[in-house]
């Protein structure tokens, strides 16, 4: 039985040549169809209205056949992705896997309204477990595929020491200093200052290594006059570098990339440390509320900057958690003025 | 040919004559004359009632760029400029004592512009702040929140080609983020 597939924006020529294919050779697999509700939709995200329409069906959990020039991160189970150029192959063994997937979810479903009498009960019963078996699948896509290698302890890395030293120093209104071998970084909450005994640029070095209560002494003490030579740094502006710098691309342990986040500020991106396409992404959160999985497909980024972006923004109290409830209202990219906007970004790009 | 503005204001000597000759394709326009009040103390040549910039993104296509007089009493000049315009970009000296002030003041002269059209911080002169007690970023980004403006703040240096460009970027990203 072929699939009913709908070809949604793409350029004509590929309109032309899929449509072609399925006429033909793919007759087998697929059926073209103009109805709203078909098996699968095929989209061609590469363009700014693919990418929208792509997040809208991702959110409507519709099978989708995603087609692009570079790899997408982590898609979903409902997408498969195909890089251009496509070859016939290729959308055959796409409909296998649709026809599969589908095939396993009605069997599995089927083991579970075994005891159910009534058969409108027992379809509604069925519609029901392949949507919870659905959400639940995408969710432990999401949130636990990612290995080991991509998070990381904060509490065991400056950037936890750090976010204790300001809480001590926040709670006891006195001046708290941490001590790593030679290196002494001294914060004063009340200032919202912190001073360093060597330059910023070591702080990669100290990012880089495990840390616990030995190897980071904690006291509360003022340094002042041994640290007055050198330059009082924010700390909104230390707590962002030394977060980044940690992170370097993995996810604390304690955020996910589903969960909702709201950035409240802009970081300085001129002269902190940042990672690639933070103006991007920070112009994008600045909209409404997102998810760093989100973000990532929405501007077609690598997650790992993302992540570094929020874990930076949620230690520098620049961003906050958001309820689980809240919901992502996805950006609509407006068609007014677009050429000229791109047309100033390259120009301003390339100067 | 399309036009297009971008409007430049801050308060006098924050660096909105030198950020326009930075960006700008053609030599900028100025109406400066000798200062006579207090502003004499700072420089000796004020913007008295516009600069003008241009970059010419092909040949249909110019953004212009208008600086504003920085002083208050020709700020009946400020919304005139800001007619029909993409964006505000303000530049505030953050060394000064007024900083705070001063955000407030140009943010309520233009309260009617940044309802719904975007607007980005420039703090200029970040080195001397930070010879003083540096910038305090907390009460810029709550002062924003107060006014339930989100705009990019950013510590720039009036002169350098790469801050003020990241700062127009910024401002075009403010009204489409997925321009690029």
């Amino acid at each position: 039985m072929p699939l009913s597939v709908k070809l949604s924006i793409m350029s004509q020529s590929s309109h032309r040549n899929i449509s072609g294919f399925i006429k033909t050779k793919g007759k087998t697999h697929f059926k073209l169809s103009d109805q709203q509700n078909t098996d699968v939709v095929i989209i061609d995200i590469d363009s700014e209205e693919g990418k929208s329409l792509f997040s809208e069906y991702q959110n409507n959990r519709a099978q989708v056949i995603a087609l692009s020039l570079y790899s997408i991160e982590k898609p979903s189970l409902s997408v498969i992705h195909i890089k251009k150029p496509i070859t016939s192959i290729e959308l055959i063994r796409a409909a296998e896997k649709i026809k599969k997937q589908s095939k396993d979810q009605v069997q599995s479903s089927g083991n579970n309204i075994k005891t159910i009498t009534d058969p409108e009960q027992a379809i509604d019963k069925s519609r029901e477990l392949l949507l919870e078996k659905s959400q639940r699948e995408q969710h432990k896509k999401l949130v636990e595929e990612i290995d080991d290698s991509q998070r990381y302890e904060p509490n065991l890395t400056l950037q936890g020491m750090l976010h204790r030293a300001i809480k001590l120093s926040d709670k006891e209104k006195t001046n708290v200093v941490l001590r790593i071998q030679k290196f002494c970084i001294e914060i004063d909450a009340i200032k919202k200052q912190a001073r360093l005994n060597f330059s910023q640029n070591r702080l990669r070095n100290l990012c880089h290594v495990q840390l616990n209560s030995s190897s980071c002494r904690m006291t509360k003490e003022s340094l002042t006059t041994s640290l007055s030579e050198f330059p009082a740094l924010p700390l909104t502006e230390l707590s962002w570098n030394t977060a980044l710098l940690c992170s370097r691309g993995r996810l604390a342990k304690s955020l996910s990339d589903n969960s909702i986040y709201q950035l409240k500020a802009w970081p300085n991106l001129t002269r902190w440390n940042v990672p690639h396409h933070a103006l991007q992404i920070a112009s994008l959160w600045s909209k409404s509320p997102n998810s760093i999985t989100a973000i990532s497909q929405q501007l077609s980024i690598p997650i790992a900057d993302v992540r570094s972006f929020i874990t930076a923004a949620l230690d520098s109290n620049l961003a906050i958690a958001n309820e689980p409830s809240s919901k992502i209202i996805p950006f609509e990219a407006k068609k007014k003025n677009s050429t000229l906007f791109k047309k100033l970004l390259n120009r301003l790009n390339r100067a | 040919m399309q036009q297009y503005k971008i409007i430049f204001s801050g308060p006098v000597g924050a660096g909105k004559t030198t950020a326009i000759k930075v960006l700008s394709d053609i030599d900028v326009v100025s109406t400066e004359a000798r200062a006579s009040d207090h502003v004499k103390v700072k420089k000796e040549n004020t913007t008295v009632a516009m600069d003008y910039g241009r970059i010419n993104l092909d040949s249909e296509t110019a953004v212009h760029l208008y600086g504003t007089p920085g002083q208050a009493r020709f700020n009946f000049m400020w919304e005139i400029l800001a007619q029909g315009a993409l964006g505000l970009v303000l530049l505030i000296d953050c060394s000064a004592s007024s900083m705070m002030d001063d955000i407030d003041t140009y943010l309520n002269a233009f309260k009617d512009f940044t309802k719904n059209n975007p607007v980005v911080i420039g703090l200029t002169r970040g080195d001397l702040a930070a010879e003083k007690n540096g910038i305090d970023w907390e009460s810029i980004h709550s002062a924003l929140a107060a006014k339930g403006i989100s705009a990019a703040v950013f510590e720039v240096d009036a002169r350098n080609k790469e801050d003020i460009n990241m700062l127009v970027q910024a401002l075009i990203l403010s009204i489409d983020p997925l321009a690029i």
